[in-house]
């Protein structure tokens, strides 16, 4: 006898989506979102706010978890950097001062190229900084990964049905003009507050996130949660 | 005047200058060393297509400090 046939959609539901029923889902959640920015899913490893990014995968990551947005600072915020190690780059040419000149010209070679070897460095330290500090939403969390210094890092992790608030600010000229902004999500989690510093489309991103959280909603009142 | 000092102390003051510079780019390729540690920590939390021109950076970071290593002993 058709067991099944005898229960209710919502008791069906209850014995669970499978891997195959999670990817679905979850690839109707990433569908979802490219309406919602009414862009297709992002190819460029630079870019400061990828959508569905195929290839990225970060730690604890689960299998059929796929990245629904990837972001990080807006390419903007890196201006005050890159302009200072433009003055670094060319500050040489003023190294025509007393001591330096009065130095052995293969001195004067080491002192220049160690300068720009400090201005290389200056450079990747605060190119890998942008690069790696990103903040992740997937179709089931949020996920903020953090590096400080040399070899500190801090990956904080939470849960969709953890959220219980979201809300963002703009704040500033420069954030008006390029669009980005700060997103503050409050959890019920072990931490309890995420900050998405600098982010590109911050409305944008906080509707993805309030249509995720309804979907999750839906999941836990049909009972098909994982 | 750098002369002068030489001559009052009566060693040759580029000679000791050289050990300091050959110890600060030996810092220098250890820092890189550091970083290139630093990448593979980065990579190994967040990976993506980025892998190997990232990795390469950081080779590319150490080369050029052991070849500046290299360069301070030769030419200094």
């Amino acid at each position: 006898m058709g067991y099944n046939k005898l229960m209710p959609e919502v008791y069906k539901a209850s014995v669970g989506v499978g891997l195959v029923g999670r990817a679905r889902v979850a690839q109707e959640r990433l569908n979802k979102a490219l309406d919602i920015l009414k862009s297709s899913r992002t190819t460029n490893p630079l870019s400061s706010f990828a959508v569905g990014p195929e290839r990225v995968r970060f730690e604890t990551q689960e299998e059929e978890e796929p990245v629904i947005l990837m972001m990080r600072q807006h390419p903007i915020t890196n201006l005050g950097w890159i302009l200072m190690a433009l003055l670094l780059l060319w500050l040489p040419t003023l190294f025509s001062f007393l001591p330096f000149a009065m130095m052995p010209g293969r001195f004067q070679v080491m002192t220049i190229v160690g300068w720009y070897l400090m201005v290389l460095a200056y450079i990747v330290e605060r190119f890998l900084y942008w690069f790696f500090n990103v903040y992740i939403i997937t179709d089931e969390r949020v996920v903020d990964v953090d590096f400080y210094g040399l070899l500190y890092r801090d990956l904080t992790v939470a849960k969709l049905d953890k959220i219980q608030d979201i809300n963002f600010t703009q704040a500033g000229s420069f954030a008006a003009i390029f669009n980005y902004g700060n997103i503050y999500i409050q959890t019920a989690a072990e931490r309890t507050r995420f900050e998405f510093m600098k982010v590109p489309n911050p409305a944008k991103v906080v509707e993805i996130l309030y249509q995720l959280l309804e979907e999750e909603e839906k999941e836990v009142i049909e009972g098909r949660v994982k | 005047m750098f002369e002068g000092v030489s001559a009052i102390l009566n060693f040759d003051l580029w000679s000791a200058i050289k050990w300091v510079y050959v110890f600060a780019f030996g810092l220098y390729v250890i820092f890189t060393l550091v970083v290139m540690r630093q990448i593979d920590l980065m990579v190994a939390t967040v990976g993506g297509a980025w892998h190997a021109p990232i990795r390469l950076l950081g080779v590319f970071l150490v080369a050029v400090a052991g070849l500046a290593l290299i360069a301070a002993i030769v030419l200094l």
